[in-house]
This record gives structure tokens, C-alpha cells and sequence, in this order.
């Protein structure tokens, strides 16, 4: 198959108006005669409330409303999988930033203001604040239903007998970090209530059509009143997948008639904002002597904070992929997702795979060292193939990238010559270390979650055509592989295409912008879409212009029609006569596998991209600084839609996994975060961002669009254990605790 | 943030007025720190005080061997100053270090000194060239060593109706080596968890007839490291003549932290950053 459009660097769309700043995000809207919103917060991690009084800031000048739990209308909760967090608190606070009421004034001084006049009296609990201590039945309880959210259990195999024909068994046990996806639009947003009763909400998010029904539920509206826009949103990353400020908003905009907005201060993003879920991973992996891998038996404990969201589904998710990118015949995992008083834990970026990974490939390094065999034999021997099963004993019957990915690792230079690499450190007290590891991560949602793309296409009387996707642009860049998937199938060329993302009152629902799925399943719909489009406008022009449909062939600038040639606005012109349209919707079921992983809700996945890294590493032995030199990432996506978003994914991706590995921790004590803003939230900067190459190796899937696997997450994966592995081989310092900050690393170096 | 009154005059007198009158007045410079801890509530002031359009507050000028800095120089212009990156080029590595592009646009000088945090970039390289501030109030001026500014961590020594105008310091002498080093957590946007700047003078035998060394984050104010100054004087740079100095460096600077949280890391680690320093000061020594 020639093809014109896919795999090629053609700039995204949003490219220049990002770039000077004219692009504006839902929480840079305003509106004549707009409200301010607030939400005043928990201070306390546990508590009841025993009054709320709002009459002082009622009363204080202009506070248009005040709103508490008694004036939410419809369901007091949300969440995506379990509906235990509440709108507005009126029994209990759970976490330091539990909402408590909100507020709409003139201003935003005047909203700041009267927040401070809110008397909440609260009588305090005792909180709980390790997830170890939560699971004991002697614990506070946070839930009525108990501490621990879900309990799962996944065995296959004859573990004890696997261990036992082992010539190595390596335990150890991990700690993983919390970091947040530190965004560059914080959550907020607009909301207004139109003359016709439809509540429209303004604001960034990852499936505003899921936002829709958990609005309408906590409003007591139907569906069809509630709109939501999400497009453009500065950065989602998981952490616009829940709820943020929707309800708020929605509550206020009903409430006061008038348009209000609510954006959260960075420092409140930090408290209230979904985090990544600290792990504490146990595992125990036994090979044999050449390192076959035998047997993997893995405890996870997941700290999900306050409330559910997507806790349960991301251990799931951490289960399926705790033997990495390897395969091992006999495993035995469990897991405990625990709800805690710290803050809550959420999707993001990986979803459960990061915390596995970083322990799974540390256990393969660790194993090839006591084996005497070479990092990148043990893993290639192990990789997984098509026909394999995954860690939970499915059958992988998708297209599977690790070999082959290793494989291109391997043939890096930074990985071929790595000995020349780490020959001459930059101060005689500086060591050098390469690193590797690898990581798959599912695309989509998983067995039994409805998984569908929807999209249309519409022939304009520009003689443009115009694709509706529900999956919002959160930032990865879909609307140019969706622009460019569509005009590999209308023949024309991808400036005539226009895209419009994440409204729903515009665009077809097409699920969430998570889970790496918007390409592969919207990518499908849209192609289903324009090849019906295709037939339509052959079949119009042959009737029309009274030739062979086989005679009309959609071009890049034109279409062609036996000896004639017209352009698309001709085209248009002929075809939208008379109020007739020519457009076409488009769906795609996602295939699932044959089987569900027993007493696991939503395991398998089918589809899975992979990436390998290699990274260069100095450290500093005297202050147990690491500077990350050089980065290679090998990444498997399929067929790659558009080359230079892949690679910004996978520089983004690198560089998110390096502040995991160095530096991201939100720090919690007793509940209290005390990392409020990026002075001591360290993200890398642009002056820590080592030189990256992408290598690209397309492991053609035949489910993909035009062959495409989705990528967004697993780009994140792999270069955080490559790091730590780094670290190892230079200075022999294992890093079993994420992340490896200064004092660990120093630590190490101390044999502390 | 609360509210604050805020004033912007357009001469120094004005300033000074303000500031008598209100003691609790705070000065706006480039309010990379002030505006932060009122975002956080750390600080309210009711009166805030812009700088800004004082314009003779930023400069740079040689006088009579004396470099004088007013106190709303920005970090940018300290480092790019020719003056400052010829005559005193541990201020310039110093001010190239200071946050990100935009801070540095932003932060000024006088305020870093005000501010008066142990973290302070500045500090230790103005304590190292023995920079003194000129103090003024409503009622005169008065010169103090930048050292005898400092009182604790984020506390001065200005007394009240005063402002920093400027900071000064003779020109070191020409062979003068100098050096700053700074350990963060990353590249840019760091605030020092340790930092250190020294300043050699040698005669013409390769004696040590000068020498200052700061030491930053690792006490309630950036100091002096004294004994281990002493142990370079009248002496050649050798190894063993650093090594002494090194382990003089981290005897101070253990006792100094004592028991706090922070003191298991940064006795050990300081080791690193004064090696750093040296290996910029005498890079003929190579490796320890």
C-alpha cells in the first residue's frame, strides 16, 4: 500500500497559535457579566463536620451565592467506576481539599474574600495515612464499606514448583513515588446557562461526554441540558479524565443564572489534583541458570487516597503488566487498592504499568547480574511474541513489539558503544552508567468497558471536509493524525481537512482521550467514516456528471471524472444542491479478547504498543547528584501516523519518566502537601533535558488504523527504570525507592 | 492574597517617606520571592512599595576602583554587565545560575540581599568579594558589610524606615580566582541545597595571600567559612594544602548544621560541592 499522507513530520494544525500564545484554553474564556467562582476546602485530612454557616459571606458584598452539599439537586457524588466523592461534603472531609461549599462573587478579590467568611466547625478524626496501617481491621475507617477498595487475586501455573526448578530467585521489594502531571493549564474553566436551558460547560477535560452524564446526575438534569466543551486543553495526561471542576461550575451556573468561572490556583491543583498512585510492589521472579524466566510472584499495595476513581482498574491494569514486557509461565499476583486520608490518587500517564515496570526491570537487571548474562540477551530470550501469554495467562493475539524493540535498543550506539560512552566522566569523582528497559502498556480500556470510536465526516461547501471526533486534543497531538488519516482516505490533501475535537454538542461521543486509544479507535471510525464519503461523492459525481463511478477518483487538489476535472469547490457545488448533504458517520468497536482474566473486572487488553530506553548517566559520588547525559528511545507504535508527533510524544514521554525517576514526589505528611508549587514539586526543565533520539519500529497491527498502535503512555515507561539501572551500573547503588533523589542516591553510595 | 495598598513613587525621597511612616511597608523589586510567600499568605503587607520606575536604582558603575550595583540591577544585567564579567566574574557565574531566563530578568539584586535567604545566589560571591550595602532612610545612610545583613533565615538587619540603595566592593586584585558552585536538584529553577563561593588572591611565589570562602544553605545565613580560609593563607595550592582546606570546610559546616533534618545529607555532600569549587579554582591540581 503507497500511502500519501501517514508517516509523515506534517506540523500539527495548532502548532502557531500554541506557540504565540493566541491558542486559548476553556479556562482562558470570559464572558460579559461573568461571575467568579471558589470552592472552600478541608484544611483537616479526617473529619466530621458538624455546621456549616454561610450567613456572614452570604451577606458580604458581592457574593452572588453560596452553595453547600443541601443545594446539590441531584446525586451528591461522583466518580467514574465507584460514585464515593462527594460534590460538596456535608458529613465528612476525607482529604485536605475535600470540597465543602462554593461560591460565585462579582470578583475574584470579593470570592477570595468571602471564602474566608465560611464558618465550618469540624470535629476531628483520626487519619490514616500509610496503606499498610489502613488495610488492619483495627484502622479508622474512611468508608463505611472499609478501607480497602478491591482486593484482587491472579494465579497461573505451578509457582511453588517453578521456584523450586529455579537456579536464581531474586525478591526484593519497591516503593514507588507520587508525582502529579503538573500540567500547564491548571483545572478550570467557564459555565452559563443559555436562554434555550441547556447548561453549556466550558472546560478542559478528557471525555466531556462522560462529564455530561456525571454532571446531569449530580444536577438532577437530563443529559440532553447539559453541554460540555473541552477544546483546547492545555495538558490532561490522566488528570482531566475524572471530574475536576465540571460539577462545581455546572452547580454555580445553574444556580446564579449568570456566567461563572473557576480556575484553580496552581497551589490547589497541587492538593486537589489526581496523583499517580504510590505502590509498594513486592516481587519474587525465579530463572533458570541461561535466564529463562520461570516463575513471578508479586504483592501490590496501591494508595489510592481518598477516594475510588480509578483506583481499582489501575491495579488491575499494574497486575496485568507486572512481569513487564516478558513472558513467565507461572505467577501468582495480588493486590490491594487502599483508600487512605492523603490525597487522591487517580489516572495518569501509564495507569499502574510505570510502578510495575520500574520493579520488574530492575528485577531483570538484577538477575542477569547474578546469572553472569548480558542485560539485553536475558530480555530479548524473554521477550514476549505474538502467540505468548501475558502475565495473567491470556493469549497475546495482537501484534507484539518487545523482541523486535530490544532488538533496535540494541543496536543503538548508545547501547553498542557504551563503554566509550562512560570512559571519561567529567570530574575524576564523577561515574558513568548506561541503562535499559523496556515496557508494553494496553491500549484502550480493556475487556467488558464499551470501547468505541465514533466520528463523522461532512463534505463543506468550501469544498473543505470537516471530521467530528468526540476524543478531545488534550495536547498528544490526534487532530493532525486524525486530519491526516482522513485525507489518506479521501485522496485530498490535509490542509482541506478540518477537525473539530471534544464538544458535545458537536462532535459524536468517541470515549475518553486516555488509555492510548484516541488514535486506534477513533482513527478507525474516521477511516470507516471517509471511505463512506469517498463512495458518496462517486457516486454523486457519476450521477451528476453522468460518468462510471470506477471513471471518478478523489486527488489531492482535485477530482477527476472520466476526462474532467473538477475542484472541490466544484464538487461541493454539484453536490450540495438543494440542501443536500454529503456526510457520513463512522464507528469502530474495539475487538476484545475471547476470554476475561478470571475474578479480575475489565483484564485483558489485546492491543499493546511497547517502548525500549537507553540512557547515559553521570553521578556525582560525593553529593549523589545524577545528570542524565544522552537518551535513546526505541519506540513501537505500530505504524506511525505522524512522525514528528511521535517524536514529541516520546521526547515528552522521556522526560516525564525522568522527573519520576529523579525528582516528582508530591509530599504528603500527615495528610498536609507540603510540595504547593514548582519550587519544590522539581519537574526537569529544558536545561536538564538530555539530547533524546527516537527510533521508530513499526510492529504493523492489523486491528490499527492503517496499522497504528497507540503510544501516549508507554513513551513514559521504560526510561524511568533505564535510569535507575543507569545509576546501578555506575556506581553499583541498587534504587528500589522512586524517586532517586540526591539524598538516596547518597545514601546508596554510603551504604546506608 | 489580601489586599494591599499599592504605591508606585517616582523618586527615592518619596520612597523613604513611605517607608517612615509605615514601618510595615514592603518593597516591591522584582518580587520573585515577595510575590510568592503572598500568594501563600506568609506575608500581607499593607503597603507595598513598587521600585520600579526609580530607573537610577539599576545601574552598574565603576568608581575609583569600585564597582557600584544599585539594588534593582536584575540578575540578567549583573551577569551580562562587561564591568561585573571582567572584574568580578564569580558575581556573573553566580547571577547565571539564579532560577530561569525570566527570573533573572526579574529578580534584582537588592532584593535577593533583603530577602536574606541562607539559598540566596548572590550572597555568597558578594561576601567572597567583600561587597558592603550602602543603607539609606529618610533620616541618612550608613555602610555595612553584606555579612553583618544578615540575621537569619529570611531575616535582615535593616532596621526600620531603611532600604538597601546599592551594594559595592573594591575590585579584586588582577590574578584573583574566583568560583561559585551551586548544588540543585536540577539545572535551572533550583534553589541551592548547598552553595559555595571562594576567591583566591596568590602572590607572585604561588603563596595564598588572600582568601574567602561563603558557604550558602547550610546555616540560618550565608557565612564565612573562617578556619578554613586560614588553613590556605601564606601557603602554596597543592593538594595537600586543599585537602586540609576540604576537610576544614566540612568540620565547619557540620557543626554549623548540627542536628537539623537536613544535616546527614549536606555534611557529607558538601564534600562534593567544595571539590567542585576547587577544581574551578585551581584547575592545574586535576583530580584528588
Amino acid at each position: 500500500m503507497s500511502l500519501r499522507w501517514i508517516g509523515k513530520p506534517i506540523p500539527r494544525q495548532d502548532a502557531w497559535t500554541k506557540v504565540t500564545g493566541e491558542a486559548r484554553y476553556m479556562s482562558d474564556l470570559s464572558m460579559p457579566n461573568m461571575l467568579w467562582g471558589r470552592v472552600l476546602r478541608s484544611p483537616h485530612p479526617h473529619a466530621l463536620i458538624k455546621s456549616i454557616d454561610i450567613a456572614e459571606a452570604v451577606a458580604c458584598s458581592g457574593v452572588v451565592a453560596v452553595l453547600t452539599h443541601r443545594d446539590v439537586p441531584g446525586l451528591n457524588a461522583y466518580g467514574i467506576v465507584v460514585q464515593d466523592q462527594p460534590v460538596l461534603c456535608g458529613d465528612k472531609v476525607r482529604f485536605v481539599g475535600d470540597a465543602v461549599a462554593v461560591l460565585a462573587a462579582e470578583s475574584k478579590e470579593a470570592a477570595d474574600h468571602a471564602l474566608g467568611l465560611i464558618k465550618v466547625e469540624y470535629e476531628l478524626l483520626p487519619g490514616v495515612f500509610d496503606p499498610e496501617v489502613a488495610m488492619q481491621q483495627s484502622s479508622p475507617t474512611i468508608h463505611a464499606k472499609g478501607n480497602v477498595l478491591r482486593h484482587s487475586k491472579v494465579h497461573h501455573g505451578d509457582v511453588e514448583g517453578a521456584f523450586a526448578d529455579s537456579a536464581v530467585v531474586v525478591e526484593r521489594e519497591y516503593r514507588t513515588s507520587r508525582p502529579i502531571s503538573a500540567f500547564l493549564e491548571t483545572e478550570g474553566g467557564m459555565a452559563m446557562l443559555g436562554a434555550d436551558g441547556v447548561l453549556t460547560v466550558y472546560c478542559g477535560a478528557q471525555y466531556p461526554d462522560r462529564d455530561v452524564i456525571q454532571i446531569a446526575r449530580a444536577l438532577g438534569l437530563e443529559r440532553d441540558k447539559v453541554r460540555m466543551v473541552s477544546t483546547l486543553v492545555g495538558g490532561g495526561f490522566g488528570g482531566k479524565d475524572e471530574i475536576t471542576v465540571q460539577i462545581h461550575l455546572a452547580l454555580l451556573a445553574l444556580n446564579t443564572k449568570r456566567p461563572i468561572k473557576l480556575v484553580l490556583s496552581r497551589e490547589e491543583s497541587m492538593v486537589t489534583g489526581w496523583k499517580k498512585h504510590p505502590m509498594i510492589v513486592r516481587m519474587k521472579t525465579g530463572a533458570t541458570s541461561d535466564g529463562t524466566l520461570l516463575a513471578h510472584e508479586v504483592s501490590i499495595i496501591s494508595d489510592t487516597g481518598a477516594y475510588a476513581s480509578l483506583g481499582g482498574t489501575i491495579l488491575h491494569s499494574a497486575m496485568e503488566h507486572c512481569s513487564g514486557p516478558y513472558r513467565v509461565p507461572n505467577v501468582r499476583v495480588e493486590g490491594h487498592c487502599v483508600y487512605t486520608n492523603n490525597s487522591i490518587s487517580g489516572a495518569m500517564r501509564g495507569f499502574g504499568v510505570n510502578q510495575v515496570t520500574f520493579a520488574m526491570e530492575t528485577q531483570m537487571d538484577i538477575l542477569a547480574e547474578e546469572l553472569g548474562l548480558d542485560r539485553l540477551d536475558i530480555r530479548i530470550k524473554n521477550g514476549l511474541k505474538d502467540g505468548d501469554k501475558g502475565a495473567l495467562g491470556s493469549p497475546l493475539v495482537t501484534a507484539m513489539g518487545p523482541v523486535q524493540t530490544l532488538q533496535a535498543a540494541g543496536q543503538t550506539e548508545l547501547w553498542s558503544q557504551r563503554e566509550t560512552y562512560k570512559a571519561e566522566p567529567s570530574r575524576p569523582w564523577k561515574k558513568r552508567g548506561v541503562g535499559l528497559a523496556a515496557a508494553i502498556k494496553g491500549c484502550g480500556l480493556g475487556f467488558r468497558m464499551p470501547d468505541f470510536g465514533a466520528a463523522s465526516v461532512e463534505l463543506l461547501p468550501s469544498g473543505f471536509f470537516r471530521v467530528r471526533v468526540g476524543c478531545p486534543e488534550i495536547g498528544q497531538g490526534n487532530t493532525i493524525a486524525f486530519a491526516q488519516m482522513a485525507a489518506e482516505v479521501l485522496g485530498c490533501s490535509v490542509d482541506q481537512v478540518e477537525v473539530v475535537t471534544g464538544d458535545t454538542g458537536e462532535t459524536p461521543d468517541s470515549g475518553t482521550s486516555t488509555a492510548s486509544r484516541s488514535i486506534y479507535v477513533a482513527g478507525n471510525a474516521i477511516i470507516d467514516a471517509a471511505t463512506k464519503v469517498v463512495e458518496l461523492v462517486e457516486q454523486g459525481i457519476s450521477a451528476r456528471l453522468v460518468v462510471d463511478v470506477e471513471e471518478v477518483e478523489l486527488g489531492e487538489a482535485e477530482v477527476r471524472a472520466g476526462g474532467t476535472a473538477l475542484s472541490y469547490l466544484d464538487v461541493a457545488a454539484l453536490l450540495l444542491q438543494n440542501g443536500q448533504t454529503c456526510c457520513a458517520a463512522g464507528r469502530f468497536d474495539a475487538p476484545k479478547a475471547t476470554e476475561e482474566v478470571p475474578s479480575v473486572y475489565g483484564l485483558p487488553h489485546l492491543v499493546f504498543g511497547t517502548n525500549a530506553h537507553v540512557a547515559l548517566v553521570e553521578v556525582d559520588t560525593l553529593t549523589g547528584q545524577v545528570e542524565v547525559l544522552q537518551v535513546s528511545a526505541v519506540s513501537d507504535a505500530g505504524r506511525v501516523i505522524n512522525l514528528q508527533g511521535l517524536e514529541g510524544q516520546s521526547e515528552g514521554g522521556t522526560v516525564m519518566g525522568m522527573g519520576y525517576a529523579l525528582t516528582e514526589d508530591i509530599i504528603i505528611d500527615q495528610g498536609m502537601v507540603r510540595t504547593l508549587n514548582f519550587n519544590n514539586y522539581i519537574i526537569p526543565t529544558a536545561m536538564d533535558t538530555p539530547p533524546i533520539s527516537t527510533t521508530v519500529v513499526e510492529v504493523v497491527e492489523k486491528t490499527g488504523p492503517f496499522g497504528a498502535k497507540g503510544v501516549g503512555e508507554v513513551v513514559c515507561i521504560s526510561i524511568t527504570p533505564a535510569i535507575t539501572n543507569a545509576i546501578y551500573d555506575a556506581i553499583k547503588v541498587r534504587v528500589t525507592e522512586l524517586p532517586a533523589t540526591i539524598e538516596r542516591v547518597l545514601a546508596g553510595l554510603q551504604g546506608v | 492574597m489580601n489586599r494591599s495598598n499599592f504605591v508606585s513613587p517616582r523618586a527615592m525621597f518619596e520612597v523613604l517617606e513611605i517607608l517612615a511612616a509605615d514601618p510595615d511597608a514592603k518593597l516591591l523589586a522584582g518580587g520573585t520571592d515577595l510575590i510568592v510567600q503572598m500568594r501563600e499568605g506568609r506575608v500581607s503587607p499593607r503597603t507595598l512599595v513598587d521600585l520600579s520606575r526609580l530607573s537610577e536604582l539599576s545601574c552598574i558603575k565603576l568608581r575609583h576602583d569600585t564597582l557600584h550595583i544599585g539594588c534593582m540591577t536584575t540578575f540578567n544585567q549583573v551577569a551580562r554587565n562587561p564591568l561585573v564579567v571582567r572584574h568580578a566574574p564569580v558575581l556573573a557565574q553566580a547571577a547565571r545560575q539564579v532560577g530561569s531566563v525570566q527570573i533573572r530578568n526579574q529578580g534584582t539584586i537588592g532584593g535577593n540581599l533583603a530577602n536574606a535567604s541562607p539559598a540566596a545566589d548572590s550572597i555568597p560571591p558578594l561576601i567572597t568579594l567583600g561587597a558592603k550595602a550602602e543603607v539609606v532612610s529618610k533620616d541618612g545612610s550608613r555602610s555595612l558589610a553584606v555579612e553583618d545583613l544578615l540575621a537569619g533565615v529570611g531575616v535582615n538587619t535593616l532596621l526600620p524606615g531603611e532600604m538597601i540603595a546599592e551594594v559595592s566592593f573594591s575590585l579584586p586584585a588582577p590574578l584573583a580566582r574566583s568560583a561559585f558552585v551551586k548544588l540543585g536538584r536540577r539545572k535551572a529553577m533550583a534553589i541551592a541545597r548547598i552553595s559555595m563561593a571562594g576567591l583566591l588572591v596568590l602572590s607572585a611565589d604561588g603563596l595564598v595571600t588572600e582568601a574567602r570562602l561563603a558557604l550558602g544553605a547550610v546555616g540560618a545565613t550565608v557565612f564565612r567559612a573562617l578556619e578554613a580560609e586560614a588553613t590556605l593563607l601564606h601557603k602554596p595550592l597543592d593538594r595537600s594544602v586543599v585537602a586540609a582546606c576540604l576537610r576544614a570546610v566540612q568540620d565547619t559546616v557540620a557543626q554549623k548544621l548540627g542536628r537539623r533534618a537536613s544535616a546527614t545529607y549536606k555534611r557529607e555532600a558538601i564534600r562534593g560541592v567544595a571539590e567542585e569549587l576547587f577544581f574551578q579554582l585551581v584547575p592545574e591540581l586535576g583530580a584528588p
